[in-house]
């Protein structure tokens, strides 16, 4: 008989690609029959599994062989068990019924005098477990932790989390045995120990205070970049419970920080402190000029994390990315947009009142030649710096109105809400500059252009409800001879062209505008008026 | 932690697919099309963009070698630097053992692609980088 192999698979696939489908039937058929055949040497049955392996990453399901895989992993010899394994990680899931028939078949594996075969078993186990293989599996990877093995004593610490996870019970009596795994004399291993630690305490950091020290000792002696990486971000997830912590690792971490060569690891050390050890200034200062390096880098990766990490700085000192105003402004011309976003999020860090208008004008010059969701953000940002805080920063209110007008003339803006609740927050609540605004109504009302675009885009029709809105609760804020103006504006039949509840605030403040009107031009008290002709 | 491992070509065809985490929600169908958007979505970004993107709540870091994008999905949680570096020495470890890697290698011999990455990564924890301890079992393999 001639059976397929891997390469055979592949090269049909390759020259059948107008009937794949139909191609790939076939083989599956053939794979149904290699499967159920008497084969002792397993060989047959071990390529099958390893073509459906290849099948099922092109997106043709492989569930129905799970019996015939558990088959494949039983095997003695060495080469077709791998086979069956890897037939389980790719495809066993919570639901597969046959994974009960592997809990003794993993015990067996677990053994084996092959340190290869072992690892082999751990592997897949990582992959499929479910509940029943954690509880029924967790004591013999304890021992395995102990093997005179250091090769298997990695892979047993690393699968611990995964049976932690499905069996959280067995947390609790494992852990001192995971924690002696922090001494062992293959460094591998207890890089191993440290990540699965990591991951726990990133759920429950109080549990692991209590190892502060050993990972404070392990800094000092390991060299392993890999190692360091997690044992810095372990420290800093434990940081914030304990602010002795913080003052201890200022030393260590600085020394990590000017001397490494390992950008990686700089990175962590530098996101660590961000995020733990923000009171100690020396330190904070020392990572935010590594991170203008990063900034100006010409490589885009380190220019992204820079500003990155510039962000979680900024959070709690927000002085301290302000001194990097003018290289983070830049930022905003970058070609990468990912960049440009990140760029963006800093400006809120920066503002004061003394820059609020130079940067506001300066993302108003981005708002005009970008495009689509960035201009969105730009936009957005602009309202928020000038908002931010009940307008702390805001020196000139009229300034704010004309921007926000001029926002709303441009074309394609489609911020419409915003720049509609801004116009009505500041006019209602600021009292002195309420005449300027009403007279920037106005001319919002009596402009055509913007009617148009009104009438094309809803969300600058919001706009328009701010202007009509204002110019009606203010109307006696209209100066002499605008309200026949404004009438003639509200009452246009091309109103009809807006949405319905942009017309509706229309029709209610002409309502509104009239009575002022006529309030101010009251009719003759004889009657016989000259309007009678 | 890892969430996924893809090597997967400009067309949009997986060459390997390795998940750390439950996958019952996707069918087998349903995952490749997703593996062929996040290339998209990788395509779309020119050579001097950064290597970073978001995908449905994943950080996903990738990096072209010839035809291939090596892609990992991670959680927010993982060093950026540090996955690039081991997509580097992953992709030095599969030139070692191919001698000088190309798509075809991995797909004729899918089984020792994935040997390399089980003794890379082991329940989406960075295990061992150093190539002659992740080459070793697979020479046993080779011999018997």
């Amino acid at each position: 008989m001639f059976e397929k192999t891997l390469s055979d698979l592949v090269k049909g696939i390759r020259s059948n690609k107008r009937r794949e489908a139909e191609f790939v039937s076939k083989c599956i058929a053939e794979i149904k029959d290699e499967l159920s055949s008497k084969d002792k040497s397993h060989a047959i049955k071990a390529t099958a599994v390893l073509k459906l392996a290849y099948l099922q990453m092109l997106g043709y399901d492989m569930q129905w062989a799970s019996f015939y895989i558990v088959e494949v992993m039983s095997s003695p010899g060495f080469a077709q068990k791998r086979l069956g394994y890897l037939g389980a990680s790719v495809s066993f899931n919570d639901e597969t019924e046959v994974v009960l028939l592997c809990t003794n078949m993993f015990k067996k594996d677990f053994q084996s005098p092959n340190p290869y075969e072992v690892g082999l078993a751990v592997n897949c186990l990582a992959n499929i477990c479910t509940v029943d293989l954690a509880r029924d599996l967790v004591a013999d990877v304890v021992s395995l932790m102990n093997s005179n093995r250091a090769y298997v004593r990695k892979k047993a610490v690393l699968v611990m989390y995964k049976i932690f996870l499905k069996f959280p019970d067995a947390l609790r009596p494992s852990f001192p045995k995971l924690k002696e795994k922090l001494e062992d004399r293959d460094s591998s291993a207890i890089s191993c120990a440290v990540n699965v630690i990591c991951e726990l305490a990133r759920k429950n950091p109080q549990n692991y205070l209590s190892l502060a020290p050993c990972f404070f000792n392990l800094l000092k002696v390991t060299s392993n970049n890999w190692m360091l990486i997690k044992i810095v971000k372990l420290l800093g997830a434990l940081c914030p419970l304990e602010p002795r912590l913080g003052k201890k690792l200022v030393e260590p971490l600085t020394n990590l920080i000017t001397t490494t060569p390992a950008k990686s690891l700089l990175y962590e050390a530098i996101h660590t402190v961000s995020v733990g050890m923000t009171p100690h200034l020396s330190i904070v200062q020392l990572s935010m000029e590594k991170l203008k390096g990063f900034v100006e880098d010409e490589d885009q990766n380190l220019k992204y994390l820079g500003l990155l990490a510039m962000g979680n700085f900024m959070k709690v000192h927000p002085r301290v990315v302000a001194e990097h105003k003018s290289m983070i402004l830049k930022c905003l011309n970058d070609e990468d947009i990912t960049i440009r976003h990140r760029a963006l999020d800093l400006v809120s860090g920066m503002v004061s009142k003394k820059n609020l208008m130079e940067i506001c004008r300066i993302l108003m010059e981005h708002v005009s030649t970008s495009e689509g969701s960035f201009r969105h953000d730009l936009v957005e940002k602009i309202v928020e710096v000038c908002s931010a805080n009940g307008y702390a920063s805001m020196t000139n209110f009229e300034w704010y109105i004309a921007t926000l007008c001029k926002l709303a003339r441009m074309p394609g803006v489609c911020n419409g809400h915003h720049l509609r609740h801004q116009l009505m927050d500041v006019i209602i609540r600021v009292r002195v500059v309420r005449a300027y605004g009403v007279r920037m109504m106005v001319d919002l009302l009596r402009d055509a252009e913007m009617f148009s675009q009104s009438s094309r885009d809803p969300t600058a029709a919001e706009v328009m409800y701010a202007a009509a809105w204002l110019v009606g609760e203010f109307s006696s804020l209209l100066e002499e001879g605008q309200h026949h103006a404004v009438l003639s504006a509200l009452l246009s039949p091309r109103v009809t062209n807006l949405p319905e509840h942009v017309q509706s605030v229309y029709l209610h403040n002409a309502l509104k505008v009239y009575v002022s009107a006529s309030k101010s031009h009251p009719p003759p008290a004889n009657g016989s008026d000259a309007g009678g002709a | 932690m890892i969430k996924f491992l893809i090597l997967v070509n400009k067309q949009g065809q997986t060459r390997l697919a390795r998940y750390y985490e439950d996958r019952m929600d996707l069918t087998a169908d349903e995952r490749t099309s997703q593996e062929a958007d996040i290339v998209r979505k990788c395509l779309m970004r020119g050579e001097q963009q950064c290597s970073f993107l978001e995908y449905k709540g994943y950080r996903i870091v990738y990096r072209r070698y010839a035809s291939l994008f090596f892609i990992v999905g991670t959680d927010e949680d993982e060093n950026e630097l540090a996955i690039l570096e081991f997509i580097h020495q992953l992709v030095e470890t599969m030139d070692r053992y191919f001698e000088s890697v190309c798509e075809l290698d991995i797909m004729s011999q899918l089984d020792k692609a994935h040997f390399i990455v089980d003794e890379m990564v082991v329940n989406g924890c960075i295990l061992e980088t150093n190539k002659n301890l992740v080459l070793a079992p697979l020479a046993v393999l080779d011999k018997s």
